[in-house]
């Protein structure tokens, strides 16, 4: 907890100083840090914790995938949606190594990999019609390259279980393959069964 | 124009899926040892009369640019040798080079 706290306050230097405003030319340009604003983000607190959405972002690069991110957190503050920072989660990496040539020469391989880097945000508290917009306008603007999954969770009325239990018995589907297979193997059999009735009843006569 | 040995191998998948349901029934017929022999060895001589492109065992991954059935990366459905070539042309989105 104590490591945190302190690495928040040396990131946000200038702005959690009790200095004057006046500073002097190498302290200011110690603490300018190269793409990074004044200010720390804006964040609303959230007021319940209840979760509303996540928004699952993935890329083979992690340039364009931090800009969106950034860009899903600055709109989420825009909206007032109380949503978290964005989330790193473990980058998966795929390796294949291949041969160099056609034909033989085992010796001499490449390897080749391949990335996907992911960052996740969490939004909690938010009406659904405000966290509706903020997906429409994230979905409207995403960035070539960067792939988003949203998870959405909402309040349902009473009963709605049992309403979609109803509703999904009524249009049963008797079609899977499973169900089809079995259906024409009783078939099968039963045409056996009569091809043999009938083979014995000519034997008979 | 893909390979002789690719489009073979497009008919069995075709042929394949086309009696999946059909193989699958009779072969459940011929295992079921509730059944009556009789009935089971009525079924398994129906099998016997399916083609070879009924089975399954006749679909091979092939490479989709050079047709060759050894060395593929099913996920790029390609052979090792048309794979390197095109991702060192950085033509398969995300790959490159490993380096580490």
């Amino acid at each position: 907890m104590l490591r945190r706290a302190t690495g928040v306050l040396t990131k946000w230097a200038r702005y959690n100083s009790t200095k004057p405003s006046a500073l002097t030319e190498p302290e200011f340009s110690a603490s300018v840090i190269h793409g990074r604003s004044l200010y720390p983000p804006l964040q609303h607190p959230p007021t319940h914790r209840v979760p509303v959405a996540l928004i699952h972002l993935r890329a083979h690069h992690p340039l364009h995938l931090d800009l969106f991110a950034h860009f899903a957190e600055h709109a989420a503050a825009a909206l007032a949606i109380p949503a978290s920072r964005p989330i790193h989660l473990p980058t998966q990496r795929s390796l294949w190594t291949v041969l160099r040539g056609p034909f033989v020469h085992k010796k001499s391989q490449e390897n080749f990999e391949r990335r996907v880097h992911k960052r996740a945000i969490k939004a909690w508290d938010a009406d659904p019609e405000v966290v509706d917009r903020w997906v429409k306008y994230l979905v409207r603007h995403t960035i070539p390259g960067v792939g988003i999954r949203v998870t959405r969770w909402q309040h349902a009325p009473v009963g709605v279980g049992r309403e979609m239990m109803q509703s999904a018995v009524g249009s049963l589907r008797q079609d899977t393959d499973a169900q089809r297979v079995k259906a024409l193997a009783d078939k099968i059999v039963q045409q056996e069964l009569l091809a043999e009735k009938n083979a014995a009843s000519v034997a008979q006569s | 124009m893909p390979n002789a040995r690719v489009l073979r191998d497009i008919k069995a998948r075709n042929i394949v899926n086309a009696n999946e349901i059909l193989r699958r029934a009779y072969l459940y017929v011929a295992r079921n040892e509730s059944l009556s022999p009789q009935v089971r060895h009525q079924a398994q001589l129906q099998l016997n009369t399916f083609g070879k492109y009924t089975r399954p065992t006749t679909v091979k991954n092939r490479c989709s640019e050079s047709g060759r059935g050894r060395g593929i990366i099913s996920e790029f459905a390609m052979c090792r040798y048309q794979f390197r070539l095109k991702a060192l042309n950085r033509e398969i989105p995300g790959v490159q080079k490993a380096s580490w």
